[in-house]
């Protein structure tokens, strides 16, 4: 008995061992939902600028950079999309990119910064895990003569801003309207029609929805809703969206027909399962959902009514930063102060908006702008460029803009 | 044939006691927000945190910490899951194929504990990394499946799977030998081994147990919201936290319920307060601290009750000597 057992747990150890291998190489079309085929098929993992736009890239005599990137990872959606815009930037410019990821802490973003300096980069794009760890960082860039420059985040706290902005090297921050979204989310729950909300929250700590849900209180004073109540979901519960389910059912059923739209501060997970138990509990119609995150299966969730706001799209806010710094290493600043540039979201509030955005948008196989347009933000290529330049383009990017540039 | 007795009857009536006690306190500071028709959706969201549960009970029965059921349940969705999808087996493949892989990654699990000898709270967090990492290469680190798909989080599939669950867990502690052999172990190692139960082997089919039920939990999580996705950075820590909390009620009650059923009235419990911090709008700053004291309390409640009864019946007995003076 004992040696059937031994030989059947090796046999299933080999199978699933095999079969996971399978699915690690795996690289063609193998998504289930079908309305959204061009975002779900998976092409060749890699598309240089050169296959999506017509014209020849060639690369001028531009002397090489090293840039050092700290960020989460490279794998999921969103950073994913950083990187293959990033890498796209980076091989017209002449930059080597070196991605150092997986550190979520401080102490652990503060020996990345080491060793990125001890690899001799020229500069450093940080995405800071927390405030206190920016001065520390940047204070190390100014003794190695590394230029700073921040993404996705910017300094909460006044004392550490204040302190830091002190620190030579330091450029400066590029930064989503977190708050401005989160508002304009209730703005559309409010033209909507909509009166009683409920929030889908993260627990405090985290700085992108914290501000978000600022952004949700503000925007229900200025509109006029009445806040229900509010979940706070924990971190790890955002990766099967179980904890936003039980919410949702509680609203639902404390609340009854009472509450008429919620709002959720992060997607993915979390939004996949809020359109699931809309459906399931017949509430379709009856209460509209908005999230800051695109999520699968959001086609199907728009075009069913259950879903009325998505923001996403912020896959450019880390390639500003990195121009501020392209032309900073060059001897071209696009200014003498510190950058404090802010990206809008773009935002799909329709099914037909939903479509164009996976179409344009969260697509593998788009870089948002072509080798010419980022040549064009290069003083070096374009010495008329300008700081307002650069805030125009940020201004500028939604759908309707990437579509009429890749048409 | 034994009949049930009027203790059996007071020992029920104790153990229903504290969701009763949840149930009574909520409806009073928020009469219109809750009621018995919470009870139906109540019921059901306790299933899936249940099943994690009864996994670690085992482990926490014979003296382990295991925080990597979190980790497992996140690979075996996303492998189980994929694999079912790929090949085409439905909803019974992925059933099938997340216990198989929960149980694997279980089994390897206690193989390294049992070999190494490293206590289990390292193997645990070590195998949580080594799982994690694991769970965000493959198969682009999440699965996703189409809501048709999805009845197993439904009335009445995910209560006839939560019944089938329970009914197996039920047998396989309370009648089987193993579940013998655990409780031995669980209340004194050195005795256990005195009676010829292999420790060891015990406790590396906890670790089996463990990892099959947090395959049971990856099915019941894809069957509810139809996407898992991995995580990192000891993140999957926190997807068994309603889990520990439940398991530590029900280890609370086990003096007057049977610990399978106590896991299940632990999670009925803990879903209750979770509505009823909607229904008195708590404050999202309050609502993890009233968990966490809850916990205590019941924990405190629990572990100090023979010294309250005790202080109880004290005052009793002074009282009594003064009223006789």
């Amino acid at each position: 008995m004992k040696k059937i057992l031994i030989w059947l747990m090796i046999f299933t150890i080999s199978v699933s061992l095999v079969f996971v291998g399978i699915g690690c190489k795996t690289t063609t079309a193998e998504e289930t939902t079908a309305e959204e085929t061009t975002a779900e098929e998976t092409t060749a993992e890699e598309t240089t600028a050169e296959e999506t736009t017509a014209e020849e890239t060639t690369v001028i005599d531009v002397p090489a950079k090293k840039v050092g990137i700290i960020i989460w990872g490279v794998e999921d959606t969103l950073s994913a999309a950083v990187k293959r815009n990033l890498d796209a930037a980076a091989e017209v410019l002449n930059v080597e990119l070196v991605y150092a990821t997986g550190d979520f802490d401080s102490e652990s973003q503060l020996i990345a910064a080491e060793n990125l300096i001890a690899a001799e980069v020229d500069a450093i794009m940080l995405s800071p895990m927390d405030d206190s760890v920016v001065p520390r960082i940047a204070e190390k860039c100014a003794d190695a003569n590394v230029a700073l420059i921040l993404f996705f985040r910017d300094i909460n706290d006044p004392a550490i801003a204040a302190e830091t902005e002190k620190i030579p090297n330091y450029l400066g921050y590029t930064l989503e309207s977190e708050v401005k979204a989160g508002k304009d989310m209730i703005a559309t729950f409010s033209k909507n029609g909509a009166k009683n909300v409920g929030l889908i929250t993260m627990a405090p700590g985290f700085t992108v929805t914290d501000k978000r849900k600022i952004g949700f209180e503000e925007g229900i004073k200025e509109y006029g809703l009445n806040q229900l109540a509010e979940v706070v979901v924990a971190m790890a519960d955002a990766t099967s969206g179980l904890g936003a389910k039980d919410g949702i059912e509680n609203f639902i059923a404390t609340f009854g027909d009472e509450m008429d739209c919620i709002a959720m501060a992060f997607g993915e997970a979390s939004a996949v399962s809020a359109r699931a138990v809309i459906e399931n509990s017949g509430k379709v119609g009856q209460i509209q959902v908005g999230t800051l995150d695109s999520f699968e299966g959001m086609a199907t969730a728009f075009q069913k009514g259950i879903f009325t706001f998505m923001g996403s799209g912020t896959y450019t806010d880390p390639l500003f930063s990195f121009i501020v710094l392209f032309n900073y290493l060059h001897g071209t600043p696009l200014t003498d102060g510190k950058v404090e540039l802010t990206q809008n979201y773009i935002y799909a509030k329709s099914y037909e908006e939903v479509l164009d955005f996976i179409k344009y948008i969260d697509n593998k196989d788009i870089i948002i702008y072509s080798p010419d347009e980022i040549k064009q933000m290069a003083k070096l290529y374009n010495p008329d460029f300008t700081l307002e330049d650069l805030k125009k383009i940020m201004a500028d990017y939604s759908i309707e803009d990437v579509k009429s540039r890749l048409q | 044939m034994n009949s049930i007795t009027a203790k059996d009857i007071k020992k029920a009536g104790l153990a229903l006691a504290l969701p009763a006690i949840v149930f009574i306190l909520i409806y009073a500071l928020a009469p219109q927000r809750f009621g018995f028709y919470n009870l139906p959706i109540l019921l059901q969201q306790a299933i899936a945190p249940a099943i994690l549960a009864w996994g670690l009970c085992f482990q926490l029965k014979v003296g382990h910490w295991d925080f990597s059921v979190g980790a497992v349940f996140l690979l075996s969705a996303i492998v189980g899951g994929n694999l079912a999808l790929m090949l085409g087996l439905g909803v019974i493949g992925t059933i099938i194929l997340c216990s198989m892989v929960g149980l694997v990654l279980g089994v390897i699990t206690g193989g390294i504990y049992t070999a190494l000898k490293i206590p289990s709270i390292i193997v645990t967090i070590g195998m949580m990394l080594i799982l994690e990492s694991i769970s965000l290469k493959v198969f682009r680190g999440r699965v996703f499946f189409p809501s048709e798909m999805t009845y197993l989080g439904k009335f009445p599939y995910n209560v006839i799977v939560g019944l089938v669950i329970f009914a197996i867990t039920y047998i396989m502690y309370n009648y089987l030998i193993l579940g013998f052999q655990v409780r031995a172990v669980g209340n004194s190692p050195p005795i256990a081994k005195l009676c010829g139960i292999n420790t060891n082997k015990v406790k590396f089919m906890c670790f089996g147990i463990a990892g099959l039920y947090s395959g049971f939990y990856a099915f019941m999580s894809i069957g509810l919201t139809g996407y898992v996705r991995s995580t990192t950075n000891m993140q999957s820590m926190g997807i068994i936290f309603s889990a520990i909390i439940t398991a530590f009620i029900a280890l609370s009650l086990e003096r007057i319920v049977n610990l399978i059923i106590g896991v299940y009235i632990g999670s009925v419990t803990i879903q209750m307060v979770k509505v009823g911090m909607i229904a008195i709008n708590l404050p999202a700053i309050l609502q993890e601290v009233i968990i966490a004291v809850f916990l205590l309390v019941i924990m405190g409640w629990s572990l100090n009750s023979d010294v309250i009864k005790k202080s109880i019946l004290r005052l009793k007995i002074r009282k009594t000597s003064t009223t006789i003076k």
